[in-house]
């Protein structure tokens, strides 16, 4: 007699296109499911993982907690037309048409809105918090500039690589699991810190600083970055807190190439880039002292990722090679 | 598995054991070139979901490229650079970076390998000349920061690299690049991919967008110079996008995980693929690491008529 009271496959994956007929199993895991990944938290309902060992919030360093997550599981406890995929209402401005590049997205180059200049820290400020509350990436270790085509007001980002890269690494050195993960939560941490300091005190990061050189293409020329001081300290600016905290230890050895797989860790240079430090690195909980200890907890503004026209990250692209508007 | 293609597609046996990398379709034939963490390299032929070969390498593989049918290219975790030779199991280093190499291209304009690592550069390879760094290595060209992604079309070459910077290089003359410019979206590139006609490139970031640029502004209104394209995310979804008229053509159904390359075959009639965990939230346990080949059907990928906007706007 076949296994009729097999789980289905395919149901489990996602989807499966012989629905009632199908003679598997066709059940939703016990847990509460996990909405696709970016249609936010707009019911309040606390998504959880399918996965039982994460039970409450996440162990391994980046806390998304509140956030809609994705584990394989579809979404079919909720309502499937709660929320429509790809329908982003919240529109920010798109460049003028006489600029060189224009976003992908819906209703798009309706609004089209004057380019930001940076003349005025309270309007950069309010375009930065604009920015946070609406389109916040999952991905926190991320560099961001408010300015299109301008630099960077926060730098020093990594990629999923490279975390991967470093914790294989860190493993194969050694380290336990739980080192790995206070390590990449402490990153995290110092990313969160920078960009809630940025938002109170905007601080466009010169120029000197991220560059070596910049020069503009005949038409495009992107808006000379100033440098806005708005009376804050300075260890406040986002150029300057990994970097304190990288000069004041004494763990980074003098080679400045990058070592990987050696004793060392990621190295900076005179940038604050991709810092992996020690574990109980004396300069990073000294680094830490000011700072509320609360600082794991996400802004909780920073998810209400409802509807975002991409759903998620793009890793990867490929263009259709045979099947082209002509 | 002899089932008939589930809605995901083939999914290919022996896939690698950890997570995937890249994966890049041969421009002739279905033979996929797979890279992945598990430090091999994978040759399979997609059609006949059969592995033919495979190279083990000393650190994880984070980018691969065909060269011919025969032979390609990889980018190294250990920072090297190697030349596969898949007919004769035949492996050599052509060269080495300082640091993780992170992108693998051939250039057939110009007969060079480029690579780019974290070491924040870029390299020019000769792939004729004995292996040995002294002999092959053509150029270094620094930038702004680390690179994450590179492409080509014809004799252009787009660098993204960390901290938003894009270079724009002709490869007849790599002493500086033609254009520098910063991402026009404001969070972490992700991807850059050059138009197959030449046009421009478009850059994806990590807040979910795709922003779609032009090297030569004049070209940047006229409005059938967007083709279609397709997306990979880390929510499962692989979607088909309408450049011209800035909309979703398709989605296919949801993969098991996060989407981590994607490749179509030289003719359009094969999509690979890879949905494989990408680290997005750190470490944590994730659905194992499969490649899915599915045909693509032409309402999926076919543009529509372009949308006129509406005389009262």
């Amino acid at each position: 007699m076949p296994p009729r009271k097999e789980l289905c496959r395919n149901f489990q994956r996602g989807s499966c296109q012989y629905g009632d007929r199908c003679k598997f199993l066709h059940v939703t895991p016990q847990q509460s499911q996990p909405s696709p990944f970016g249609f936010g938290t707009q019911t309040g309902t606390q998504f959880q993982r399918t996965n039982p060992q994460q039970q409450k919030s996440n162990p391994f360093g980046f806390g998304v907690q509140n956030n809609a997550q994705l584990s394989g599981a579809n979404d079919f406890g909720s309502k499937p037309n709660q929320f429509k995929p790809f329908e982003n209402k919240w529109s920010r401005f798109s460049p003028l048409n006489t600029s060189s590049s224009s976003t992908s997205r819906q209703s798009d180059s309706q609004n089209p809105a004057p380019n930001h200049k940076c003349t005025d820290p309270e309007s950069c400020k309010r375009l930065m918090i604009e920015d946070f509350e609406n389109e916040r990436p999952q991905w926190k270790l991320t560099c961001y500039g408010h300015n299109k085509n301008g630099p960077c007001d926060i730098v020093g980002d990594i990629s999923y690589e490279e975390l991967r890269a470093s914790a294989y690494d860190e493993a194969k050195r050694g380290l336990s699991l739980q080192s790995i993960i206070d390590r990449e939560r402490s990153l995290l941490n110092s990313k969160l810190v920078e960009f809630q300091s940025l938002v109170q005190n905007p601080h466009v990061v010169s120029s000197n600083a991220t560059l070596s050189t910049q020069s503009s293409f005949t038409g495009v020329s992107p808006n000379a970055p100033m440098t806005i001081q708005s009376g804050g300290p300075p260890s406040v600016s986002s150029f300057g807190q990994l970097g304190a905290s990288l000069n004041t230890s004494g763990t980074f050895g003098a080679a400045s190439s990058y070592t990987f797989g050696q004793s060392h860790p990621f190295q900076n240079n005179s940038q604050a880039s991709s810092t992996f430090q020690r574990n109980n690195s004396p300069a990073l909980s000294s680094y830490q002292n000011p700072f509320p200890t609360s600082t794991i907890s996400m802004p909780s503004a920073a998810y209400n990722q409802s509807e975002v026209l991409m759903n998620g990250v793009n890793s990867a692209l490929d263009m259709t090679k045979s099947i082209q508007l002509t | 598995m002899t089932a008939a293609p589930q809605s995901t597609g083939r999914e290919l046996t022996g896939p690698p054991t950890d997570g995937i990398s890249n994966l890049r379709f041969s421009n002739h034939s279905d033979n996929l070139l797979v890279s992945s963490w598990d430090k091999s390299v994978r040759l399979y032929d997609a059609s006949a979901n059969a592995l033919r070969g495979e190279f083990m390498h000393g650190g994880a593989v984070l980018d691969c490229c065909f060269h011919d049918d025969s032979s390609g290219f990889t980018a190294c975790a250990d920072h090297t650079v190697r030349r596969l030779v898949f007919n004769y199991g035949r492996e050599d280093i052509l060269g080495r970076h300082d640091a993780p190499v992170r992108c693998v291209e051939y250039s057939y304009a110009t007969g060079q390998v480029i690579t780019g690592s974290w070491d924040k550069t870029l390299k020019c390879w000769d792939p004729r000349g004995a292996s040995g760094q002294e002999r092959s290595l053509i150029g270094t060209y620094t930038q702004p920061e680390r690179v994450y992604s590179l492409s080509l079309v014809g004799n252009r070459l787009v660098v993204a690299t960390a901290g938003r910077h894009v270079n724009v290089y002709d490869l007849r003359n790599m002493s500086q690049p033609e254009q520098r410019r910063e991402s026009s979206l404001k969070y972490q590139t992700r991807c850059v991919r050059c138009y197959p006609n030449g046009t421009g490139y478009a850059l994806s970031s990590v807040e979910g967008r795709v922003a779609m640029e032009f090297f030569d502004l004049s070209e940047a209104g006229q409005s059938k110079n967007y083709g279609t394209f397709a997306t990979g995310g880390c929510d499962g979804y692989v979607n088909v996008w309408d450049g011209n008229n800035k909309k979703r053509l398709y989605q296919y159904p949801k993969y098991p995980t996060s989407i981590a390359a994607l490749s179509f075959s030289r003719d359009g009639r094969l999509l690979a693929v890879a949905s494989s965990y990408t680290y997005e939230e750190g470490d944590k346990p994730h659905e194992p690491d499969a490649i899915f080949v599915r045909s693509v059907n032409e309402v999926e990928v076919k543009p529509k008529p372009k949308v006129l906007p509406n005389p009262g706007t």
